[in-house]
């Protein structure tokens, strides 16, 4: 090619290089020019595909945070997408039994908990709900699960009521309203847990009706957190 | 054989392997008439080109001498570089490639265009809406969100005149006479498709509409990652897959590597670009995904650039015969650079460094100029001599061309990663403070300064060619002395 060179007629353009038309059709190539353009892709593109492909599915497990819209940390949240994971995907049982305690209990123990004399028991300083004396956890939670029927006495006073049962509330929602309940209002016990929840519930499954004191003083005191850690500072005891 | 005779039926009825054959009288009937419009476009494109490439030298030397044409409202670095980067993309790369696409589909086509007026119209809407939203920005109306930067009002002229330039296009695809659909027109068509999709979602919601602020960045990062991904690189590569066989002679080395290659592009390019922010406040989630994205983009890559190195094998005469050839042969080995520095930059550790650097500007800048523009010059210098009807006046000029766009390109994307690493490296240093970090990078910014100083004059180069073609078409009378380097060119 000589690029300095000017031309001028349109057979001149067939001299550049860069000018050649390809007037061949794929019928003029040999045989094996037209049956290499549908070769198979190479064996080792595909390995290479299919093991990104496989990476591709390990890295999204481990790091998509389960496709949520409301996950900006993938630590936090399982390959699954489940909330095993840690703190993200955990529920504040303080925000949640607050709105469970405003939505089922403030009607009869009021929104400071203090209840209405003679009529709905109080809720702040009881040693119902804060587990001393001969009350357990376990009393607390079948007391909410079931309900409670008849004369009893909390704080020295007496009261003769009937409490509706929740039995309908999750483990979750019950544990987290007791929660609740045990950390307001000046009370400090420590929390209730779903699993205890679960497994009070699952001890007392054929049950439906409300309890009376006699049947819930017969039951053996059972504290969430285990005789390890006791529930309350023992100084009651 | 039967499978054989089936094969080579296959064959005949498809003619996949190469760009078809017209007659030669259809070819110059196309030719003449694409010749106003396509050379209208180049004309426009080479115009914005030097446009932005000016700017960006002074933008790089604004970053070195802080007082160059300091107190100039104008002229200060936050809106030079928008009008700068805007120009090379919306006027230079958009409607170079338009031109080139324009050409190779009527072409491949076997059809001549009709009614031309309305696109010269349509170029001439679209140049008047760069200009616009160029002035807009300089007088200080621009957005300030990145390849967003015009002003809202200036977005409308764009995006009418690129629905009227797309729309020849696809009118002379669906008016094909070959009904084969050859590899190219499926990248065009994936491109002209791309782009008011791409253009009109981001516009929508960021500069008319303000979507809520968490999703402004997502739908950022998916523009101006797409705006390659999806609309230039899939011209690049519809380009190459016309001008090599062209050129070579050589068909397509296998048709079902570029099929792959393709889908695969469709599928994941579209995923890529939220990389931008690793470990930023978006979704843990969309962040990953494009992780996964970024990384799966190698297997079109390999596919794309193991089907064009098969092709250009033993090519090493048209290689240096040919210029278009040449200028293929550095975009490809841009995209495949660029590929690889996408891919550390997803690596989220890696990020973690390479992240507010200039590490991730030198990949946008590699991708605009290198996979991109040396693509688009190879389809101008292998389509404006059949346009002009004459072969290019001077072969030293485009040597200047080519090697001050390699040198250039290839300093400036050295000095913007090896510097954007050495400098995100002294970021992380806690017992580094930040001044010090900016002056440990200062050598870097002067080696782009170099970078663009030369990289402007390969551009001019090319532009007084061209020119000097434009001035013979009209005056073919007149001796022109185009080439200054002659002497110089004959004892190398």
């Amino acid at each position: 090619m000589n690029p300095s060179n000017i031309h001028h007629s349109s057979d001149d353009l067939q001299l550049a290089r860069d000018l050649v038309e390809i007037n061949h059709a794929p019928a003029s190539l040999h045989n094996a020019d037209r049956n290499g353009f549908l070769r198979p892709l190479p064996l080792w593109l595909m390995a290479f595909s299919m093991f990104l492909f496989f990476w591709a599915g390990m890295y999204l497990a481990y790091n998509s945070g389960g496709f949520k819209a409301n996950v900006f940390d993938a630590s936090v949240v399982s390959w699954s997408g489940g909330g095993s994971g840690g703190a993200a995907a955990a529920v504040d049982m303080k925000v949640l039994g607050k709105k469970v305690f405003t939505q089922t209990c403030v009607i009869c123990h009021q929104a400071t908990g203090l209840g209405v004399p003679g009529q709905f028991p109080p809720l702040v300083g009881t040693e119902w709900v804060l587990s001393q004396d001969w009350h357990g956890d376990n009393h607390l939670v079948k007391q909410v699960l079931y309900g409670m029927q008849g004369p009893i006495t909390v704080k020295g006073l007496p009261y003769n009521n009937a409490m509706a049962a929740w039995s309908q509330l999750s483990d979750q929602q019950i544990a987290a309203v007791l929660t609740y309940v045990r950390s307001e209002w000046g009370n400090n016990a420590p929390p209730i847990t779903t699993e205890f929840v679960t497994k009070v519930r699952a001890d007392t499954k054929p049950r439906t009706e409300a309890w009376n004191l006699a049947e819930m003083k017969a039951i053996p005191k059972e504290m969430c957190s285990g005789s390890a850690a006791p529930a309350t500072p023992p100084a009651k005891k | 054989m039967s499978h054989e005779s089936s094969l080579s039926q296959v064959q005949a009825a498809t003619n996949f392997s190469e760009p078809a054959p017209l007659h030669a009288t259809t070819r110059a009937e196309i030719d003449a008439s694409l010749r106003f419009p396509v050379l209208l476009f180049f004309r426009t494109a080479l115009f914005w080109l030097l446009f932005g490439s000016i700017l960006c030298t002074m933008t790089s030397l604004k970053l070195v001498v802080p007082c160059f044409l300091d107190g100039i409202n104008f002229l200060s670095y936050g809106r030079l570089l928008p009008v700068a980067l805007d120009a090379l993309l919306y006027g230079w790369a958009i409607p170079a490639g338009l031109g080139i696409s324009l050409w190779m589909v009527a072409r491949l086509c076997g059809r001549p265009l009709r009614c031309s007026k309305l696109l010269v119209a349509a170029t001439f809407f679209w140049n008047t809406g760069v200009f616009l939203g160029s002035l807009g920005v300089l007088c200080g109306y621009g957005t300030s969100i990145p390849w967003l930067e015009y002003p809202n009002w200036a977005s409308v002229p764009l995006f009418i005149a690129f629905l009227l330039m797309g729309v020849w296009i696809v009118l002379l695809f669906s008016a094909r006479q070959p009904r084969s659909i050859y590899i190219t027109q499926w990248y065009f068509l994936l491109g002209l498709c791309a782009f008011p999709w791409l253009y009109a979602t981001a516009n929508m919601f960021l500069t008319w509409g303000s979507i809520q602020a968490s999703a402004q960045g997502p739908i950022i990062a998916w523009y101006s990652a797409n705006i390659f991904g999806l609309f230039l690189i899939p011209l690049a590569l519809g380009i190459i897959y016309y001008l090599i066989p062209k050129i070579t002679g050589a068909p397509i080395y296998s048709y079902y590597l570029a099929v792959l290659g393709f889908f695969s592009l469709l599928l994941l390019a579209g995923w890529s670009g939220m990389t931008l922010f690793l470990g930023g406040p978006i979704p843990v989630w969309m962040v990953s995904a494009s992780v996964v994205a970024t990384m799966l983009m190698m297997i079109p890559v390999a596919a794309v650039i193991l089907n064009y190195a098969k092709m250009l094998q033993g090519q090493v005469a048209a290689l240096k015969e040919s210029p278009a050839l040449r200028f293929i042969a550095f975009g490809i080995i841009a995209y495949l650079v660029a590929t690889l520095l996408n891919l550390a930059f997803a690596i989220p550790t890696w990020n973690g460094i390479l992240h507010f650097t200039h590490y991730s500007n030198g990949i946008i800048i590699l991708t605009l100029l290198g996979a991109v523009s040396m693509v688009f010059f190879a389809g101008i210098y292998y389509i404006a001599p059949r346009l002009f009807g004459f072969s290019w006046l001077c072969s030293c000029s485009i040597r200047c061309h080519f090697w001050l766009a390699v040198v250039g390109l290839s300093l400036m994307v050295v000095s913007m990663t090896l510097g954007g690493l050495l400098e995100g490296l002294a970021l992380d240093d806690a017992a580094i403070t930040w001044v010090n970090v900016l002056s440990f990078a200062a050598p870097w910014r002067w080696l782009n300064v170099i970078a663009w100083i030369l990289l402007l004059l390969s551009y001019v180069s090319f532009v007084r060619l061209f020119g000097n073609m434009l001035f013979h078409a009209t005056h073919p009378d007149q001796k022109v002395s185009a080439c200054s380097f002659n002497s110089l060119a004959s004892v190398s």
